[in-house]
This record gives C-alpha cells, sequence and structure tokens, in this order.
C-alpha cells in the first residue's frame, strides 16, 4: 500500500517542532536536537516538505555576521495549516483512548 | 570550535557532493554550512555521516538508477546466484552441515535480494546490495580475525566473503553510477 506522503512519525514530529517555534525561523541542527532526528533523515524531510510548499527555506545572516550565512527553515501558511492538522489526527485516538 | 577543518567532515561531504543530484547542491551546501556550527567534533562527524545517508537517499529517490535491461540483469544475476548457491548448499549438507547452512543463507539471501528488487523496484536493489555488502564485510574482518581460526572449511568462507563484496559492491556500484541523477524540479 502507498504510504501517504508527509504523514510519517518523523516528518510529524518535525512539522510539531517546527509548530512549536511559533514562526520563528529555525536551523537544521536545532530541529535535530529537538526531535531527535539523524540528520540524514531530517534534511530530506526538509526537502520534501519545502518542495511541497509546507515550508519556506532562506539563507539568513548569521550572528555574529562574520559567519557565513545559514539556511533557516519556518512553516509557510498551508503547512501551519497541514502540522495542525497533523496534530490533531495524533490527538484524536489518544482522546478516545482517555475516554475509554 | 570550528569543526569546518576536521578532514573526516570535509570528506565526508566530498562524497555527498558525489552523489546529491545537482538540482539539490543548494541543500547539499546548507548542509555543510550547517556542519560548520556544530560544537564538537564527535557531534560534526556524526552528523556529516548522517548527510552522506541522507544524499544517497536524495540520489536513490531522484535517479534513474540504470536502464531498464541492465537493471533486469542485476535482478536475474541475483536470482542465478540464489539459485546456484541452492544447489550447493544441497550437495554439502549432508557431507558437512554448517558448510551447507552457510550455502543456505547466501542463497536465500540472493533468492530474497531479487526478490525484492522485483517487487520494490531499483531502490531494493541498492538497499538489498548496501545491506549485503556490509554483511560481507563484517564477514570478511571477522573471519580473519582469531574467531574462526580453528573452523573447518575457514578458507572457504574467507573466499565467499571476498566474493561477496566483490559481488556486491559491483551490484551497489551499477546501481547507483550507471545512470547519472534525473534532473528535479529545484
Amino acid at each position: 500500500m502507498p504510504r501517504q506522503p508527509n504523514n510519517s512519525p518523523q516528518t510529524r514530529a518535525v512539522l510539531a517542532a517546527l509548530l512549536g517555534g511559533g514562526g520563528d525561523w529555525r536551523h537544521g541542527y536545532d530541529l535535530m536536537r529537538e526531535t531527535g532526528l539523524k540528520s540524514g533523515t531530517l534534511y530530506p524531510i526538509l526537502i520534501r516538505l519545502t518542495e511541497s510548499g509546507l515550508l519556506e527555506a532562506e539563507w539568513r545572516q548569521a550572528v555574529p555576521p562574520a559567519r557565513a550565512p545559514r539556511h533557516a527553515y519556518r512553516l509557510t501558511a498551508q503547512g501551519r495549516a497541514f502540522a495542525h492538522a497533523a496534530a490533531q489526527r495524533e490527538m484524536a485516538p489518544r482522546s478516545r483512548e482517555a475516554l475509554q | 570550535m570550528n569543526t569546518s577543518a576536521d578532514p573526516f567532515v570535509a570528506a565526508a561531504f566530498k562524497l555527498c557532493s558525489a552523489m546529491m543530484p545537482p538540482a539539490r547542491s543548494e541543500w547539499l551546501h546548507a548542509m555543510h554550512i550547517e556542519a560548520t556550527y556544530i560544537d564538537g567534533r564527535f557531534q560534526a562527524r556524526a552528523f556529516a555521516l548522517g548527510c552522506c545517508w541522507g544524499c544517497l537517499k536524495e540520489r536513490m529517490s531522484t535517479m534513474e538508477f540504470v536502464h531498464k535491461a541492465a537493471r533486469l540483469a542485476m535482478t536475474l544475476g541475483m536470482l542465478a546466484l540464489g539459485i546456484v548457491a541452492a544447489l550447493s548448499a544441497w550437495r554439502v549438507a549432508d557431507d558437512h552441515g554448517p558448510t551447507g547452512l552457510v550455502f543456505a543463507l547466501l542463497s536465500i539471501a540472493f533468492l530474497a535480494s531479487g526478490l525484492w528488487s522485483c517487487v520494490r523496484g531499483p531502490a531494493a536493489v541498492v538497499q538489498a546490495a548496501s545491506t549485503m555488502l556490509i554483511v560481507s564485510a563484517v564477514s570478511f574482518v571477522a573471519l580473519h580475525s582469531s574467531i574462526g581460526e580453528d573452523w573447518f572449511n575457514l578458507h572457504l568462507y574467507r573466499a565467499l566473503s571476498v566474493e561477496g563484496i566483490l559481488i556486491w559492491g559491483v551490484l551497489l556500484g551499477g546501481a547507483l553510477f550507471l545512470k547519472p541523477a534525473k534532473p528535479v524540479a529545484a
């Protein structure tokens, strides 16, 4: 059975981390530390999310500015809606379990 | 500590640049820059190794691996090797059980890889070949250490591990590099 795109537990973890950031720009290594994902898992997810329009990526000036600009990521409006929906889908079974 | 000068990290990103599809070079650059922001040599190295795996996955997902004929030949080759190994297992099992078991396991590995490649498409060749390459390499190292010194047929097992490294290495190299990456929409 084909998998639904952008619906793996790892992708949901990345979406949750980005959603929790409150719209701030996030860096790859920060996301790795927060989600516990390895770079080999995280970056392909970021690429997929960017290509599907859920994430925007931008080179942002480093602090201090003497260092090279760094790639940063944040959810687009569509991405936020998708991340909210994914979070709700994940919460729904737990709520049902709690009620039983 | 700036880890950008670490030779291991540099070598890993050189490997990454050989694997990453050209249309995604900006992402490779992003990973490389990110590595320079990581404090700690071990963490930077782990990050770089992970990036190698990520680039390999990107290559697998975007490339036209091989011409269909080459892919078919690889799959048929794996199935044929599986049958040969199964016949060998059957012939030697009565004389020496452990050797028969080794051939039976080889047969299962070849047949399973061949079938996996038929069912799951070209990416499966890479998955199967990289897994079996690691298994062969570990066997090679183990058989050349003190572990198997007293084993019967040790030379045969060593030869099989070398053969495994060659066969799976060729399959992996062929699957990855016979055909250049497809251009991807940026």
